[in-house]
């Protein structure tokens, strides 16, 4: 305890401030809005859930299922290396793991209670059916929708969070029982830390260097896929220094009074708003007439989509992470991640037989709302959007204190 | 003055906020709270919302991305 007391009072080390230490919220905001950004510019608007779908088509195509005629996805045509949302989900698993081993903090992370096996399975499923339906996670359906002025992004959010409230109430029956228990372990000597620490960078550097090699082997056939890959490792790399959640943003509020996630996402929000902002005046022009009913941003609003988001906010508590959140999570080695993976495919690929038998149904029958056009032009779509987001801020950071001056 | 350890590892956020919640509401003030974490976001939660409350809060990293957060309920 000495020794430790000695270490916290000296200055912190120049590898623990690069490699080490965690960054803050805000930092984790401008960081995935700016990789988010660069995605979006050369490739599609980031999404995470679509690979996932694919992957569990995949596999049960295995078993001699049309998937095409079952499900609507046909898997035929899929190339990992020509995928776009493929590529940055490994990246984001990839660039976690790396940020994980050059702090020197990797470890499997075991489950210790079959209930969290149970709770990752069910929030995996859950999540998988939940983000088909509501054409896409936290990622897709939010993150790069609400900043492209789309209101249906707006209602994700409100469902996602009636979704998550429930999930909170449903947590209690999923959680490890209280144990007071310290485990026992050996305490490790200074020379077992450091050399650990000099085996994990070691073992993120041949990563590194291993995947420098795979992505020129691919470039020339594949020439986007090191670019798509950098991305979602850079975006990996950003959550993980960062513990960027965006679960917890609309998760904590109502189960622990924390909003400091939430606030680092709605900054997040508001930089991506001003960036699609320049992006959609050169789109569509500044007066919109470029705009027509095909390339107008954002998702359909129907009861499928509302009732896909609330769904995927239930899973998304219970699992312990989204869709970016479980590529993360399992880079940094947590088993119930691993367990949620498989699960969260197979809820998206089963879920296609529900948005395949709805189609063109009332169920799904709906339409785009771009607030531009609603508002009457960009500026004051900017506008209003930073202002009802700066309300958000406000209101979270008002509910933060009040819960924590009614804890004591 | 008691000390109590509360076991967290393996576990998912919110699952240690939550359970560091519920153990501080039931201990007197002095006493001490040690939750032992390996969740990367949870070691940055749980202080957060320790030192937000206004208790003293220690970290320390007793394994590879294993933590131990001391919390002292002062209030």
């Amino acid at each position: 305890m000495d020794q430790n007391q000695n270490t916290q009072l000296e200055k912190p080390a120049l590898y623990d401030i690069i490699l080490k230490k965690e960054w803050s919220y805000y930092a984790g905001s401008a960081l995935i809005v700016i990789f988010a950004m660069a995605l979006c510019m050369f490739g599609s608007t980031w999404g995470v859930s679509g690979a996932l779908g694919m992957w569990g088509n995949m596999f049960l195509s295995l078993f001699g299922i049309d998937t095409a005629a079952t499900f609507g996805t046909d898997t035929s045509t899929y190339n990992f290396w020509n995928n776009q949302a493929s590529l940055t989900d490994i990246g984001l698993l990839l660039g976690a793991l790396i940020a994980c081993l050059l702090a020197a903090q990797w470890k499997i992370r075991n489950i210790k209670h079959y209930k969290q096996a149970l709770a990752a399975i069910v929030g995996g499923l859950l999540m998988g059916v939940g983000a088909k339906m509501a054409g896409g996670c936290n990622i897709g359906g939010l993150f790069s929708q609400l900043p492209q002025f789309s209101l249906a992004a707006w209602l994700f959010l409100l469902f996602v969070f009636l979704g998550a409230t429930v999930g909170g109430k449903l947590l209690k029956y999923f959680m490890p029982p209280v144990s007071n228990q310290r485990p026992k372990r050996k305490r490790l000597t200074a020379e077992q830390k450091l050399r650990n620490k000099r085996i994990q960078i070691i073992a993120a550097v041949v990563i590194i260097a291993l995947l420098l090699i795979v992505s020129f082997v691919v470039a020339p056939n594949y020439p986007k896929a090191p670019l798509f890959l950098v991305i979602g490792i850079g975006l990996g790399y950003s959550m993980q220094r960062s513990r960027f959640c965006f679960t917890a943003a609309y998760r904590d509020p109502g189960l622990t009074g924390e909003t400091k996630l939430t606030r680092a996402v709605i900054v997040a929000f508001a930089l991506a708003t001003i960036f699609f902002f320049g992006r959609h005046a050169s789109q569509f022009g500044a007066d919109l007439s470029g705009l027509t009913a095909e390339n107008m941003p954002g998702n359909v609003i129907n009861l499928q989509m509302c009732i896909g988001s609330f769904i995927f906010g239930i899973g998304a508590v219970l699992a312990g992470g989204c869709a970016s959140g479980t590529f993360v999570r399992m880079g940094e080695g947590y088993v119930q991640l691993w367990i949620c993976f498989p699960f969260f495919c197979l809820g998206n690929a089963f879920a296609g037989a529900i948005t395949k038998a709805t189609a063109g149904t009332w169920f799904t029958a709906g339409s785009k709302v771009y607030l531009p056009q609603l508002f009457g032009g960009l500026v004051p779509a900017l506008l209003i959007q930073l202002l009802a987001l700066l309300g958000l801020w406000i209101l979270a950071w008002w509910w933060e204190n009040k819960k924590r001056a009614q804890f004591n | 003055m008691a000390e109590k350890y509360l076991d967290c590892l393996g576990e998912a956020c919110p699952v240690p906020l939550v359970k560091t919640q519920n153990a501080i509401k039931e201990m007197a003030v002095g006493d001490v709270l040690v939750v032992g974490i390996d969740h990367t976001c949870a070691m940055k939660n749980v202080p957060d919302w320790a030192r937000g409350q206004g208790y003293n809060v220690e970290i320390e990293e007793v394994g590879d991305g294993e933590w131990e957060v001391v919390i002292e309920k002062t209030k």
